[in-house]
């Protein structure tokens, strides 16, 4: 069928340089397809990645007509939209040229930040074949981008390591049971801009094609460094300090004191005397009680809570035993 | 008459009680029975880690499980948690493995039959909204409403099950007669979890948000959620230093809109508890209910 | 720029080879013009072969290799990596490959067509794409240094001896030269070739091309084998697990169709052809039917099944899959010692682009994984030892000469489409001349065109002159490796008269002895390729 290709051409200084293109396909073919046709066929100068067409190496992922997609995994007669289809880059990233951007700030570092090889003292412990299966997990990740790309945190942060990274760089080495620097690992990744900034929206998990669910993972990892007793890195504080504080006031009292829970993050009397903490929260607390929504009454336990208190314990006991 | 398991949450009994007068009042007038849950705990929110959350929320899960109702909570976060904790549970040697270790020893067993729900849900599916729209004694016709799901509501697909429940809120503000603005972010996160990690980052989500639903013209954000409306409302004004721009975006609680609708004045909805001026929301439903009677 | 050993390819075997030479203490650089977890090593989705299973050994490693090479093979060769491939695969299990492990946790071990015993290991369907993370993973904890999106279109060659690679930036266009005491060609296969084939862009026999017009001999060009079952779309061949597994093809009224002979997947590819050329085809398409379950689609064959469901709606488990047959390796390439060197001093190749004779003129299933592993380690060794030694730098001259060189074909006139018209015409040519059947009219045919394409391609141009992302210029550099490579494949084609392994002759359907214990050995010569032999 004779389909009107469009490209939107960021960053593209040529004035004689074309936006739209008619080719023949085959409806059946890949939009990458018919976008690599009109590359070689009709203007070379087109500029966008890609390589496997079969969606393993994740290199093309764009939008097309207003989809975020790996193109070589959508059919040309699936995408069409009156025998048209526009291609433009996707979001959160910064262009280089046409549809092609700046792919190792947007992943390639940020993966590299956590040392993404195993570290093994060669001791080979026994591992199940099921133990393996996270990992396995995490490496069928593509690289693909459209976690990044759909990130809530990455859209205003673009330093944010973000699911990819967290994925395919954390989460496979530290669920390998062959590596041995996993506490470290999660120190590191507990710095700010990491494991902790994820505000686990669950937009990762619903843009993966490939069903690897980023956002469980990062939870699951979140869990795995609570266990092993760290809570964020050492130059990120107000993250421990925040679970401490909503671990505090639950084991307490079976459920959230906000009060107690935005003292003892902030430092603020009766537990601290930070002044930027002050400075930040003060006049919202001092705003809360004159519209009455924070009460001054004091904080009352549940009903359960001794039983909420022994469920703390016991789950406390097991990261000790698993820590030692 | 249909009756819940509510569960009210930590946040509209702390920092939000306008969200649970409001729920109370509108429930009340909706036939929608609430046995209020006392003896359970807070669902971690997302915060805690769920090895200590699976086993508090298998509790809650529990003693609805005892009443035979569903159980209803009014903020999403307390939706997604509980309901993602619920799909884990589903699983036999694992639900047995927390009835065994903590929850046996008083005499409790999660069965895992129980369903969760939120507010929003029991208004479409349960209540229906035919009986919302007859019961709208004061439509709320010209308010233009920007919907924000934030992210428990939307995501993820096995906590949210049915896709429809995706798009209930613009149903309920059209039943009810307002006018739904649409935007970009209405399902993505307010900034919330990132308030004390990193405030920039919240706060920035923030201004993102309701500066949309304000260009677009809307009189109101609604949302389903008291921490996005701790985050929406309570932090828009150090939003509004941080990205500098004034924003004034008014914040609604679901429950407050429909009560709005049913004849609740602006105040019995407890809007002034709120730290943004609802001021033009409550005039709008002023004169709509001049006009009406 | 100077690096004690210089690899040109990202894939499994160019990653391998870095890693190796590393390892051994040389300075590395890796240019690859796609990022090394973009390269086609990514796709494999079978398994590697080692002798692990009790019972198995070597030596049946080695029979079932040299049974599927019909006697072609390099024995020595095979013998080496048999012996080697235990440790090769313990050692990736150790770096992080998670292979599926056996309730025991060993390495599983699966029975591929051609072996006689479950002998290769694999992590589910995506052995491939784990393998090169885990190396590149290696490679970075190494701190091998890599030019990323740099595009090599010629070697530096002085007085006989290999000092380096000219490359330019895509994102620049600037050509540069990096010098190495040792070069490693690992720059991949050929597919773009051929049409009906496999997927990848990037395949565009670039490292034959161009170690060919440096003056390397090139060895068994005439071994291109075939997938049997390729889907259209995404053109992703189905795994080979499955056919080890059960997986039948049949025609449109379920009539069987089958190989005959090992290799196992071409003979049955070629079958298929034949099938489909007599009618019993559907829309150029057999039925592929597995007898997995639903399950299995699930976990061991997700990456397979997945695409399918994207692809068609298909299921693997139950549904028949449409799949016809397509080109997807060449077994020869740059010929090679068992130590990876080539002909040329200071050139090594490795992975697909070798003709390292351990295929002989058939690859058995999960033999082609272990021969990147392999091919890799020996070349990054034995160049590491090369390059260390090695003082030599490349002169400047040569830049300025290659700078003078490219600067006229950008401004020479030139009209899109061109390129574009010499490659297809080229794809077909060789799928139908030189592919499943041959015969000496059409490889004389071929051989002609492929002269007058030649020819054709010599007066054309680019015509976009940016310097940034020029994918004409990269189109135009490829062209001229496809065109080396194809005159090579044709001419060697031509001199083997006899049938053997996946080199089918019409019109010399049996093997001959005296043919069978030579190899055919192609250099580029003055006016086209230089065919002569040597024995196996
Ligand atoms: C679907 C499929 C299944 C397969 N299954 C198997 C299997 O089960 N078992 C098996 O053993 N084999 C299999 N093969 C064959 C396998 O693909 C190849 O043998 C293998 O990929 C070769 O690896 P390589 O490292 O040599 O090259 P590649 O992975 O192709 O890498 C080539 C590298 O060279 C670089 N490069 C190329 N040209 C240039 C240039 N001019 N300048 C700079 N860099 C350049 C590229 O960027 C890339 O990094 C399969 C192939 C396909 C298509
Ligand atoms: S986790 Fe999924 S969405 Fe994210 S990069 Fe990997 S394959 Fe793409």
């Amino acid at each position: 069928m004779q389909v009107t290709m469009k490209f939107v051409r960021t960053k593209n200084e040529d004035p004689d340089q074309r936006d739209s293109f008619v080719v023949d396909v085959d409806p059946e073919t890949s939009v990458f397809e018919a976008m690599s046709k009109v590359r070689e066929e009709q203007d070379g100068s087109l500029a966008f990645r890609g390589t496997c067409n079969t969606g393993f190496c994740g290199d093309c992922t764009c939008q097309a007509n207003g989809k975020r997609v790996v193109p070589c995994l959508v059919k040309v007669k699936d995408s069409v939209k009156e025998d048209a289809i526009e291609i433009k880059l996707i979001r959160n990233v910064a262009p280089v040229k046409d549809v092609l951007y700046d792919v190792d700030q947007f992943m390639w570092k940020k993966y590299k930040y956590f040392r993404p090889w195993l570290e093994t003292n060669g001791t080979a412990p026994a591992v199940k074949d099921e133990d393996l299966e996270p990992v396995r997990l995490a490496m069928r990740c593509t690289v693909c981008g459209l976690c990044d790309e759909g990130c809530t945190v990455i859209d205003v942060d673009k330093e944010f390591l973000g699911p990819m990274a967290l994925t395919k760089g954390l989460y496979r080495t530290t669920k390998d049971p062959r590596d041995q620097d996993t506490k470290q690992r999660f120190i590191e990744a507990g710095e700010k801009k990491g494991l902790w900034d994820c505000v686990h929206c669950w937009e990762a998990s619903e843009h993966c094609p490939w069903g690897i669910n980023p956002t469980h993972l990062i939870m699951d990892l979140r869990d795995d460094s609570i266990a092993l007793g760290v809570k964020s890195g050492k130059g990120n504080p107000m993250a421990a300090r925040h679970y401490n504080a909503f671990a505090d006031s639950v084991k307490k009292s079976g459920w959230l004191n906000e009060r107690m829970l935005a003292s003892k993050t902030y430092g603020l009397p009766p537990y601290g005397l930070s002044l930027s903490g002050m400075m930040s929260q003060m006049p919202i607390a001092l705003k809360a009680i004159r519209k009455g929504k924070a009460s001054l009454r004091p904080h009352k336990s549940r009903p359960g809570a001794r039983q909420i208190a022994k469920i703390f314990a016991k789950v406390e006991q097991s990261h000790k035993n698993k820590k030692a | 008459m249909v009756k819940v398991a509510f569960y009210p949450g930590c946040v509209a009994k702390g920092s939000c009680p306008e969200l649970y007068t409001s729920s109370i009042k509108v429930c009340e007038k909706l036939g929608i029975e609430l046995a209020e849950l006392e003896d359970v705990g807070c669902t971690g929110a997302g915060v805690l880690s769920s090895e200590i959350s699976d086993p508090i929320n298998a509790r809650t899960l529990a003693k609805a499980e005892q009443m035979g109702v569903p159980l209803m909570t009014i903020c999403s976060t307390c939706t997604g948690v509980i309901a993602l904790a619920n799909v884990r549970l589903q699983d036999p040697e694992y639900r047995d493995k927390i009835n065994r270790e903590f929850l046996a020893e008083d005499g409790l067993e999660y069965k895992g039959t129980t369903e969760v729900k939120h507010l929003l849900w029991v208004l479409v599916e349960d209540v229906g909204l035919d009986v919302l729209t007859a019961a709208s004694t004061q439509p709320l016709e010209g308010v233009k409403i920007s919907p924000f799901y934030g992210c428990y509501l939307r995501r993820p697909d096995e906590a949210i099950k049915d896709g429809n429940r995706k798009s209930y809120i613009e149903k309920v503000t059209q039943a009810i007669g307002g006018t739904n603005v649409d935007i970009s972010g209405k399902g993505k996160c307010c900034g919330f979890p990132s308030l004390t990690i990193n405030e920039e980052n919240a706060l920035a989500m923030t201004a993102k948000h309701t500066s949309e639903a304000r260009d677009k013209g809307a009189d109101a954000m609604v949302v389903p959620c008291p921490l996005c409306h701790l985050e929406l409302d309570g932090q828009q004004s150090r939003a509004e230093a941080q990205e500098k721009q004034d924003i004034d975006m008014p914040i609604l609680h679901l429950s407050q809109l429909v009560g709005m609708a049913l004849g609740f004045t602006p105040s019995e909805m407890e809007v002034q508890r709120h730290f943004v001026s609802t001021k033009n929301v409550e005039e709008k439903v002023k004169s709509l209910a001049v006009t009406a009677s | 720029m100077r690096y004690d050993v210089v690899v040109i390819g990202a894939g499994i075997a160019g990653l391998q080879a870095a890693v190796e030479a590393r390892r051994q203490g040389a300075s590395v650089a890796v240019i690859t013009k796609v990022h090394p977890l973009r390269s086609y090593s990514i796709t494999i989705q079978d398994g590697i072969n080692a002798a692990l299973a009790q019972g198995d050994s070597p030596q049946a490693h080695i029979a079932d290799t040299l049974r599927s090479g019909d006697g072609l093979n390099d024995k020595s060769v095979v013998e080496a990596y048999c012996a080697e491939a235990p440790a090769a695969v313990r050692e990736l299990y150790n770096l992080g490959v998670p292979f599926n492990l056996d309730p025991q946790g060993d390495v599983a071990l699966v029975k591929l067509q051609g072996s006689e015993q479950a002998r290769a290991a694999h992590v589910h369907d995506m052995t491939g794409h784990v393998l090169a993370q885990v190396l590149y993973e290696q490679a970075l904890k190494y701190e091998v240094v890599f030019f990323e999106e740099w595009y090599v279109p010629s070697l530096a060659v002085e007085d006989g001896v290999c000092t380096g690679a000219l490359a330019f930036q895509l994102s620049t266009g600037n050509l540069d030269l990096i010098s190495g005491g040792a070069i490693v060609m690992a720059a991949g296969g050929v597919r773009r070739l051929y049409e009906p084939s496999t997927s990848s862009t990037h395949c565009n026999a670039d490292g034959i091309g161009i170690a060919y017009r440096a003056g390397a001999q090139l060895v068994d060009m005439e071994m291109v084998q075939y997938h049997p079952s390729i889907i259209k779309a995404g053109r992703l061949a189905i795994s080979e697990l499955l056919l080890a597994n059960g997986a039948q093809l049949e025609g449109k009224d379920g009539q069987a169709v089958t190989g005959s002979a090992q290799p196992f997947g071409h003979s049955l590819a070629r079958a298929a052809a034949e099938a489909i050329a007599s009618g019993a085809g559907e829309d150029g398409n057999l039925n592929l039917k597995t007898s997995i379950t639903q399950e299995q689609a699930d976990t061991t064959y997700y990456n397979t099944n997945a695409r399918l469901q994207m692809f068609m709606k298909g299921n693997l488990a139950g549904d028949p899959i449409p799949v016809h047959p397509g080109m997807y390796r060449i077994l020869g390439g740059i010929a090679t010692d068992a130590s990876g060197a080539t002909s040329v001093s200071g050139l090594f190749a490795a992975g697909e682009c070798a003709g390292t004779g351990f295929h002989g003129a058939g690859a058995m299933d999960g033999n082609g994984l272990l021969a990147s592993v392999l091919s890799g380690h020996r070349a990054g060794s034995a160049a590491a030892n090369a390059g260390k030694a090695s003082t030599g730098e490349a002169s400047p001259a040569i830049l300025q000469e290659h700078q003078g060189k490219l600067k006229p074909l950008l401004e020479r006139d030139a009209k899109e489409g061109d390129l574009a018209g010499v490659r297809s015409e080229l794809t077909s040519l060789m799928h139908e001349k030189a592919g499943l059947s041959r015969d000496a009219a059409g490889l004389a045919e071929a051989a002609e065109k492929i002269a007058s394409l030649k020819e054709s391609y010599a007066t054309m141009g680019i015509p976009t002159k940016a310097l940034s992302f020029n994918y004409a210029l990269q189109q135009h550099l490829e062209t001229r490796t496809l065109l080396a490579a194809a005159e090579a494949i044709v001419g060697s084609a031509e001199a083997r008269q006899e049938s053997r392994g996946v080199h089918y002759r019409s019109d010399f359907p049996d093997k001959s002895d005296e043919a069978g214990s030579m190899r055919v050995v192609v250099e580029q010569g003055e006016g086209g390729p230089q065919v002569s032999s040597r024995p196996v």
